[in-house]
């Protein structure tokens, strides 16, 4: 069976249709926090074991905008990067959460 | 004079044998799920098994000769050399998450079934006992 990616997605129904949108907003939150670790000197093996990581997959993961820093090692990824949690966290919901930081905190990032 | 023979280590992106194999197990093609790949800082290969909201439900990835399988939220589930093995935990751990699923469509049932006994039975019941009070008249008309 050879994979169609393009065929794959497109096959999918109408549910996903702000995905792609949230999809970006993940990226852009990957692209920060690999500009953050780089700022910081670590490489994607040293953060991942700083927060415990058997493997250094899950950072990349992130990066890469597949997933999305969870909310119980927020703090110490933060600490990680020699960020204060709450900035890291309240910076993270923009792209996270666009609208719930919209309502927290208005337009400001 | 044994002869140990060392299997270079893989780099790079998935090879179309590695991509049949996680396909075919996964059954992508059938489930219509949505996939993508991509590489790690070091240049290892990962596969993402997307969700809904195209966010990463599985995701593998090789580093050297060892096959990683985690969740989307960096949950390490299984690790082997072997990519079919790894594959087969990744359709069982595809099945695990169908539960929430299932017990969502059985409280819908529950609910369904309350709705007609709380306000279809009693309305039955009342018809019932119009009937019990009209037949008797109706036979005795005719």
């Amino acid at each position: 069976m050879k994979l169609e990616k393009d065929q794959e997605i497109s096959g999918r129904g109408a549910a996903s249709k702000a995905a792609p949108e949230t999809r970006a907003m993940r990226k852009e939150a990957g692209n920060w926090l690999k500009a953050r670790r780089t700022e910081a000197g670590l490489s994607q093996v040293d953060l991942a074991a700083r927060l415990g990581l058997k493997y250094y997959t899950f950072i990349s993961q992130v990066e890469n905008g597949f997933s999305r820093v969870p909310t119980e090692t927020m703090e110490a990824w933060a600490l990680a990067l020699k960020l204060a949690p709450a900035d890291f966290a309240k910076h993270l919901l923009v792209y996270y959460e666009p609208e719930l930081h919209r309502l927290l905190f208005g337009a400001s990032k | 004079m044994n002869v140990i023979a060392f299997r270079k280590p893989q780099l790079g992106a998935w090879s179309e044998t590695e991509l049949r194999t996680l396909g075919e197990t996964l059954d992508i093609g059938r489930r219509g799920r949505g996939w993508d790949t991509g590489l790690t800082e070091n240049g290892d290969a990962q596969f993402y098994l997307l969700g809904p909201d195209q966010g990463c439900t599985l995701c593998v990835s090789r580093i050297g000769q060892l096959y990683v399988l985690e969740d989307g939220k960096g949950a390490l589930l299984f690790e082997h050399r072997s990519l079919p093995l790894l594959a087969m935990h990744a359709r069982n751990a595809l099945r695990t998450t169908r539960w929430p699923l299932v017990a969502r469509i059985v409280m819908v049932w529950c609910t369904i079934r309350h709705m007609i006994n709380d306000r279809v039975e009693p309305l039955l019941l009342e018809g019932e006992e119009l009937l019990v009070h009209v037949v008797p008249q109706l036979a005795a008309y005719v």
